[in-house]
């Protein structure tokens, strides 16, 4: 099943999303206009307003306060999303050209930066101070997770705490957030709230890690760019970390990662197959169904109702996920 | 020291507290913290009715935000091909740099819930990068629209925090004297020759055009200057003092052609 049937039946309150996030940033120049909406006019899961709708549902459902904290972070999200790609030298992000590729790292710079103030004016549209604690320090936690993860880069001391630490800023707080920012909106209590916090975090965790994993056992095709390529950039990830427990394999990652550029990758691609045929894979799909156990279990004591099911079956789907 | 200029001392001291971060400090240099922007601040909360705790979280965030806009200027244009990992390192440090001090304006002023403010900033940023395109396209047809841009992009923040306290006049006051510094500057990169802006601008600098302007400024800001000086006389009497000693530079740094 594909996840989007999970919650087809949000579909009408996702395009009421959908467009006022279309709405809310054209700006005035006709070049920053184009800029800012490129990216979000070239798709994406949506998937955090998504959990913000079904979180809503939990409570006593406002879509016109729900539509405020959706919009605002997925434009978080699409902010992040433009400076990363200037960060990357990114040419290609959802089968499009980059701002920065069309117009250049300034343009994308600015973008960002416009973007994410709309998302902030949006936001401060609700005036509740629970809202704003969680997200500012969300964004705040989201910046220097990516910074940690520069810092983190070829350095083979770094443990697997890093890691997680990393995943955490990078992916599973911004989905936390959103499923909790959904809960506050939508006036649950703090317990249910958090517990749906909760479910957010490690349903985050588990997609990142099989992010990761998808990353050594994806074709090129499905990818979009060769297999392995985060350990080739120099991330390291959870199958790596797992496979380094064998000594043997544990020097020639550290020897990979200290080649020089030009033959780095050829060291690469017979470290990407060393990992394959280790246990690491299949350890890191455990250690990802562990997260993914932890998130389902949260919801056990909600009362049932189809947003609860709908929660579930994401988790399941994501769970299966295996492209 | 006088009293303003501890106080100037202290109140970067929270600022660089706030954004301490070892990563970045060792490998991007720490932010400039533009003093005379600081100083205006500080001015203008000295005198509303906020109280204390409120007086500074404006302040910091005011220059966070400024830092983050100018931090994030500091990203090459187009990246060159023959970008080495240095280069490379910092122009990525530079767009998370940016990007954490926005968070952290963000983040201070939510634990005051102060929701007015948070939005009135975010609003100003996006307005500076709409100017930002324009300077970056060269939507520009004089030296008037140029100064006029290249003012709002660096004052636009301040002025709109003396609109969000209700006093405008001091918006005026610190938008003219910002220009004036600025007037100064083109000036004296005139005279020593090292015009750094976009050839195009240069085409359309002119010393009579800049002295013109600057004889014009001055007499505007110190008719502003006066109307405020029983209120605020700690700064009336700095930008008083100041003016004179511009006009008296002003003749010597024209003095050869004008």
């Amino acid at each position: 099943m594909k996840l989007a049937k999970a919650y087809g039946y949000l579909k009408k309150d996702l395009n009421e999303i959908e467009q006022t996030i279309n709405e809310v940033v054209q700006a005035k120049h006709p070049v920053l206009r184009k800029a800012s909406t490129q990216l979000l006019q070239a798709g994406g899961k949506r998937i955090r307003p998504v959990f913000v709708l079904l979180s809503g549902q939990m409570g006593t459902y406002d879509l016109e306060r729900l539509k405020i904290v959706a919009v605002s972070l997925e434009l978080i999200h699409t902010a992040t999303l433009v400076h990363d790609d200037v960060i990357d030298d990114a040419d290609i992000r959802r089968g499009m050209p980059t701002i920065r590729q069309t117009y250049g790292n300034r343009v994308a710079m600015y973008a960002g930066d416009y973007i994410l103030a709309r998302a902030l004016e949006e936001i401060t549209l609700l005036q509740d101070a629970k809202i704003h604690h969680l997200l500012s320090k969300t964004i705040v936690e989201v910046c220097k997770g990516e910074i940690e993860q520069i810092k983190d880069k070829f350095d083979s001391s770094q443990g697997l705490r890093n890691y997680l630490r990393r995943i955490k800023r990078k992916t599973a707080l911004l989905i936390a957030t959103s499923c909790k920012l959904g809960a506050i909106a939508s006036g649950l209590p703090e317990m249910e709230a958090h517990k749906l916090y909760l479910y957010g975090y490690n349903i985050g965790m588990s997609y990142q890690i099989i992010d990761d994993i998808l990353d050594f056992t994806g074709s090129e095709k499905e990818l979009g760019k060769p297999a392995g390529n985060d350990l080739l950039q120099g991330n390291l990830t959870l199958p790596v970390f797992l496979a380094m427990r064998k000594p043997a394999l544990k020097d020639k990652v550290i020897q990979g990662l200290q080649a020089p550029s030009e033959i780095r990758e050829k060291h690469m691609k017979e470290i990407v197959e060393d990992i394959k045929s280790t246990n690491a894979i299949d350890d890191s799909y455990q250690i990802s169904n562990r997260y993914l156990e932890k998130a389902l279990r949260q919801l056990e004591g909600f009362s049932d109702s189809r947003a609860k099911q709908t929660l579930l079956q994401i988790g399941k789907y994501i769970g299966k996920r295996r492209t | 020291m006088n009293r303003s200029a501890k106080d100037i001392h202290y109140v970067k001291t929270e600022i660089e507290k706030k954004i301490k971060h070892s990563y970045l400090e060792k490998y991007i240099d720490k932010p400039t913290i533009d003093e005379e922007k600081l100083f205006l601040l500080m001015e203008m909360m000295n005198h509303s009715s906020l109280p204390e705790s409120h007086k500074q979280r404006y302040i910091v965030t005011t220059m966070l935000v400024q830092m983050a806009l100018d931090t994030h200027d500091k990203v090459p244009s187009l990246t060159s091909p023959n970008e080495n990992e240095d280069v490379k390192l910092q122009k990525q440090l530079h767009v998370l740099a940016g990007d954490y001090y926005s968070g952290l304006y963000y983040l201070v002023l939510a634990e005051i819930s102060d929701f007015g403010f948070i939005r009135l900033l975010a609003s100003t940023i996006k307005e500076i990068n709409e100017y930002k395109m324009k300077l970056y396209y060269n939507e520009i047809d004089s030296l008037q629209e140029y100064m006029l841009i290249r003012n709002l992009i660096d004052t636009r923040l301040l002025v709109q925090v003396a609109s969000f306290l209700n006093i405008s006049m001091m918006g005026k006051i610190v938008e003219k004297w910002l220009l004036v510094i600025k007037l100064i500057n083109d000036i004296e990169h005139f005279n020593a020759r090292k015009m750094q802006v976009h050839s195009w601008v240069n085409s359309f600098f002119d010393k009579g055009e800049l002295s013109k302007q600057l004889t014009a400024l001055l007499q505007q800001l110190e008719d502003e200057v006066r109307k405020i000086s029983s209120i605020y006389s700690s700064l009336s009497n700095y930008l008083e003092t100041e003016i004179t000693s511009i006009k008296k530079a002003y003749v010597s740094i024209m003095g050869e052609e004008g």
